[in-house]
C-alpha cells in the first residue's frame, strides 16, 4: 500500500528517550496512514467486509490491467444527473451509426420500391409531368435519423447505387439534406449544412457532383453532407431527418421518357378505317390503341400508313408518351405504352377528367381546362367570367402565375393551381429480376437509383448515458 | 487493514542489548518489530477485516492523491455507490466501458413486422401481397390473393444494439384459421446484414440447421402434424451463427420472410413481431 517505514534507528545499548518514543509514534502513525503514498503489492488479497464499507471522497483510479468487479446485487449506483464520463481521448467520444434507408418513407409512396434482396429503397418512378416541359418532378425519400443525444452530428454520408446504365447523365443529379424539425413546430425545419459547407443554397441541399462521363454514373456512389449548423443533437426538442431527392430530367436515363409529337386523336374502339377517330375526322396522325389484334396497335398517318417518326420499333420503346391533341374522349390527354406489346395506358391528372382547351367553344363559370399539349404550362385554369360566351379562335398565352388571368375571346381564364400528374400509371410492378443492381429494370421504369443507407458520424460524446 | 498484529510490547526504560539480539529486548528485536509493522501496515498477508467504523479516504491515501489499483482487481461485493453529487462521475479511460464479463447481460429488442414493407412480386412468380392490418398492428397476407405459388414477401429493418451478440430471433405469426391442410411449403425466414454497398450476408450459415433451405433461409419447423396446428398463434426461433456481433458502424440489419406457398397455401396469415435476443458484453451505447 505504501513504502513508508518507521524510519527509526535502533542503536545497541541506547536508552529510549520520551522524545524518541514520540518520534517513533509519529512515524508509525504516518506509516499507518500512508502519508508518503507509494506502490505496494500485497501477497494476499485484502478484504473489507461488514456493513461500514469504504467511502472514497477522492478519485479512485484503476489503471493498467486493474479491474473493477462489483458482484453484488446493488452494482453501480449513480447519483442524480451522473453518468460514466469518457476520457478526453476516449474512442467512445465519436461514433458512426449506419441506418437503412428503408426506415424512411417515400413520396409519392408508390414511386419507391423496398428491395427484398438487399433492403435498399429503389426509385421506380418519378412524378412525370410533361405538361410543363420541365421533365419529371423528383421523387423524395425521407429517412429519420436515430441520433445520439448531446453529441455533435458532423456529417451524414448517403450511400446509393446507380443500378442501371444511363444513356446520358441526368440533367439534375440526386440531392439530399440533413434537417432537424422542431417538435413544437413541425413546419419549422432547420437545415444542418451551410453554403460554406457545401450546400447549394440556404435550404441546405447538397447535390451529387456530376461525374466526368456517363460511364462513371454506375454502381456504388456516395454523397457526403457536412453538418456545420444546428448540429448539436437535442432530442428533447428536435427530430432529425435526411431528405433525399432522386435524379430527374428528360434526357437522362432511366428518366428519359420519350415524348413523341402529338397525334391528332386516339382511338376508343377497334378501328376498321382511319376515320373518324374518337370523333375526329381524318386526323393527320392517330394512335390506334384498342385494336382487336393488339399487334396492329400503333401510330398511323391518315391513310393507314406508319406515321412519320413511328416507322421503326425503336421509335416506340416501352414507356413512350404520346400526347393527343383532339378527340371527344381523349383529346388533351396523354397515353403511355405500358408494355412492349403495344398496350397503352392513359395518364390521369389529379384534377380528374379536365378537358383540353378548344377554340370557339362555350365554357360556363368555373369550367376547368388545361392547355393543349403544344402550349402546356403545367398549370390548371378556370373560367372566371360570369358573362362569358366562348373562347377565341386561337389559344391564348397562358399565364403561369397562380391568381393571374388572361382574356380569351369573351372568356377569362385564371391560373388556379399547378397541374399535378399522378405517377400511378407509370409505375411498373417489380419483377423478380430487378433485385440485383445490375439487372434492375425489367419492372416498368424500375430503373431508379437504389438508396441503401445513411452513415451518420457523431462527435463530442462526453458520457456513456443510455441511448 | 491487515490482520498482522505487531508482536511486541513496550517497557519503560527498556535498553536494547546486542547480547539478547534478536530476542526479546534486543536491537534486532526492534529491527524485526519495524519490519513486522511495515508488513502489517501494508497488509502483506492480506486479510478479511470487519471495520467498526467506515474508513474514509478524504484525500486518497496521502497527499491528496487518488487511490490507485494497478494491475489488480478492485472487487466490490455490494456494489459501488457514487453519491458525490452532480458532476462527479465514473471516468472511463480510452476504449474502456463498463464490462459485464461473466456471461454478459441478456436483453431483447422487439421489431414490429408492420414496420417493414411488402416486397412481393406483382407478376408471374407471386401474387401474394402483405398489407398492414390496423386491427392487429400486424402484416396480413392479403386475403384477396388467390395465387400462392410464389408466396408473399416481407422485408423489415431489424432493431439491433451495437456491439451486442445476436443470439436468435423469434418470429410470431398467426396462420389463417381457414387452412384445411398443411401448406406444401411453410414460411421461410432469414436474418441478414447489409453493408453500405448492398452486399448481403446471412446471419445463419449452418446447413445442418433444422429446416435449412439454403443461403440463410430456414423453413418453419417442426411441420405441424395436422392443419389444425397451423391455424393459431405460433412462433419460430431462427438461430444466429454463434459469435455474431452487431456492428452498426458498417451494417444495417434486416428480417426477410417468405410466406407459405404451394399446394394448400392460402391467404390470411398474420405476421406480428420478431424478438431478437442479444447478449451485451459491455454498456457502451447501442
Amino acid at each position: 500500500m505504501h513504502n513508508t517505514r518507521v524510519r527509526s534507528s535502533w542503536v545497541n545499548g541506547t536508552t529510549m528517550l520520551t522524545t524518541e518514543w514520540a518520534k517513533f509514534d509519529l512515524n508509525l502513525a504516518q506509516a499507518l496512514n500512508g502519508v508518503d503514498g507509494g506502490f505496494w503489492a500485497p501477497q494476499n488479497q485484502i478484504t473489507i467486509n461488514g456493513s461500514s464499507g469504504i467511502s472514497v471522497v477522492c478519485p479512485l483510479i484503476l489503471e493498467h490491467s486493474a479491474q473493477f468487479l462489483p458482484s453484488g446485487t446493488s452494482f453501480v449506483v449513480l447519483d442524480d444527473n451522473d453518468f460514466p464520463t469518457y476520457s478526453p481521448t476516449h474512442l467512445g467520444r465519436q461514433r458512426t451509426i449506419v441506418y437503412p434507408c428503408m426506415l424512411g418513407k417515400g413520396y409519392p409512396r408508390v414511386a419507391w420500391r423496398p428491395r427484398f434482396f438487399d433492403g435498399g429503397m429503389q426509385a421506380v418512378a418519378g412524378t412525370v409531368d410533361i405538361s410543363d416541359g420541365n421533365g419529371p418532378l423528383p421523387v423524395r425519400l425521407i429517412v429519420p435519423l436515430r441520433c445520439h443525444d448531446g453529441a455533435t452530428l458532423t456529417s451524414v454520408t448517403l450511400h446509393f447505387r446507380v443500378g442501371f446504365a444511363h444513356k446520358d447523365l441526368p440533367p439534375t443529379m440526386p440531392k439530399a439534406r440533413v434537417v432537424r424539425m422542431s417538435n413544437a413546430n413541425s413546419e419549422k425545419l432547420a437545415p444542418m449544412t451551410s453554403v460554406a459547407a457545401g450546400a447549394t443554397g440556404d435550404d441546405g441541399f447538397v447535390q451529387v457532383t456530376k461525374p466526368a462521363t456517363v460511364a462513371l454514373w454506375m454502381g456504388a456512389q456516395s454523397l457526403e453532407m457536412v453538418c456545420d449548423q444546428n448540429n448539436v443533437i437535442d432530442l428533447s426538442q428536435f427530430d432529425y431527418y435526411v431528405e433525399i431527392f432522386e435524379e430527374t430530367g428528360l434526357t437522362g436515363y432511366p428518366w428519359s421518357l420519350l415524348v413523341k409529337p402529338a397525334v391528332g386523336a386516339a382511338s376508343t374502339t377497334n378501328l376498321t378505317s382511319d376515320s373518324p377517330v374518337d370523333g375526329v375526322t381524318n386526323p393527320t396522325t392517330y394512335l390506334a390503341k384498342q385494336q382487336t389484334n393488339s399487334q396492329l396497335n400503333g401510330v398511323y398517318a391518315h391513310g393507314g400508313g406508319a406515321a412519320p417518326g413511328y416507322s421503326h420499333a425503336e421509335d416506340m420503346p416501352q414507356g413512350v408518351v404520346i400526347p393527343v391533341d383532339e378527340g371527344d374522349a381523349n383529346g388533351g390527354t396523354y397515353f403511355q405504352m405500358s408494355s412492349n406489346i403495344q398496350q397503352w395506358s392513359g395518364i390521369p391528372t389529379t384534377a380528374g377528367d379536365v378537358p383540353t382547351w378548344k377554340a370557339l367553344t362555350e365554357y360556363g363559370f368555373l369550367s376547368y381546362v388545361i392547355p393543349t399539349p403544344a402550349h402546356s404550362t403545367g398549370f390548371l385554369y378556370a373560367q372566371v367570367s360570369s358573362t362569358a360566351v366562348s373562347t377565341g379562335s386561337t389559344e391564348p398565352t397562358w399565364p403561369t402565375v397562380i391568381g393571374t388571368s388572361v382574356t380569351d375571346g369573351t372568356v377569362e381564364w385564371a391560373c388556379i393551381s399547378e397541374l399535378q400528374r399522378t405517377p400511378t400509371n407509370y409505375v411498373g410492378r417489380a419483377q423478380e429480376d430487378d433485385e440485383t443492381p445490375q439487372n434492375a429494370g425489367f419492372g416498368f421504369f424500375a430503373h431508379g437509383n437504389i438508396y441503401q443507407s445513411l452513415e451518420a458520424h457523431f462527435e463530442g460524446i462526453v458520457d456513456g448515458r443510455f441511448q | 487493514m491487515a490482520r498482522i498484529n505487531i508482536d511486541s510490547a513496550y517497557f519503560q526504560g527498556l535498553v536494547p542489548l546486542y547480547s539478547v539480539s534478536p530476542g526479546s529486548g534486543g536491537a534486532g528485536w526492534f529491527e524485526q518489530l519495524d519490519a513486522v509493522q511495515y508488513a502489517s501496515i501494508n497488509g502483506d498477508l492480506g486479510s478479511t477485516h470487519t471495520t467498526t467504523f467506515q474508513i474514509v479516504f478524504g484525500a486518497g491515501l496521502a497527499s491528496d492523491q487518488p487511490l490507485i489499483f494497478s494491475g489488480s482487481p478492485f472487487a466490490l461485493g455490494q456494489g459501488l455507490q457514487n453519491f458525490l453529487g452532480s458532476g462527479t462521475r465514473i471516468l472511463h479511460g480510452d476504449s474502456d466501458y463498463v464490462n459485464i464479463p461473466s456471461g454478459g447481460y441478456t436483453l431483447y429488442l422487439i421489431t414490429n413486422l408492420s414496420d417493414g414493407y411488402d416486397a412481393s412480386f406483382f407478376f408471374s412468380n407471386s401474387s401474394g401481397r402483405f398489407y398492414f392490418d390496423p386491427s392487429t398492428g400486424s402484416f396480413l397476407n392479403y386475403a384477396a390473393n388467390g395465387n400462392y405459388l410464389g408466396g408473399a414477401r416481407l422485408i423489415c429493418p431489424m432493431e439491433v444494439h451495437h456491439n451486442a451478440t445476436l443470439v436468435n430471433v423469434v418470429f410470431w405469426l398467426t396462420p389463417s384459421a381457414s387452412h384445411v391442410a398443411v401448406p406444401e411449403s411453410l414460411p421461410t425466414f432469414r436474418v441478414v446484414r447489409v453493408d453500405n454497398e448492398g452486399n448481403v450476408t446471412p446471419l445463419q450459415t449452418d446447413p445442418t440447421t433444422a429446416g435449412w433451405v439454403g443461403d440463410g433461409w430456414v423453413q418453419f419447423n417442426p411441420i405441424p402434424g395436422s392443419f389444425a396446428g397451423w391455424t393459431f398463434l405460433v412462433s419460430f426461433t431462427y438461430a444466429i451463427d454463434i459469435g455474431t456481433i452487431i456492428d452498426t458502424t458498417q451494417y444495417s440489419y434486416f428480417i426477410q420472410i417468405n410466406d407459405e406457398t404451394g399446394a394448400s397455401a392460402i391467404a390470411g396469415n398474420y405476421y406480428h413481431a420478431a424478438r431478437a435476443q442479444f447478449v451485451f458484453g459491455d454498456l457502451q451505447p447501442g
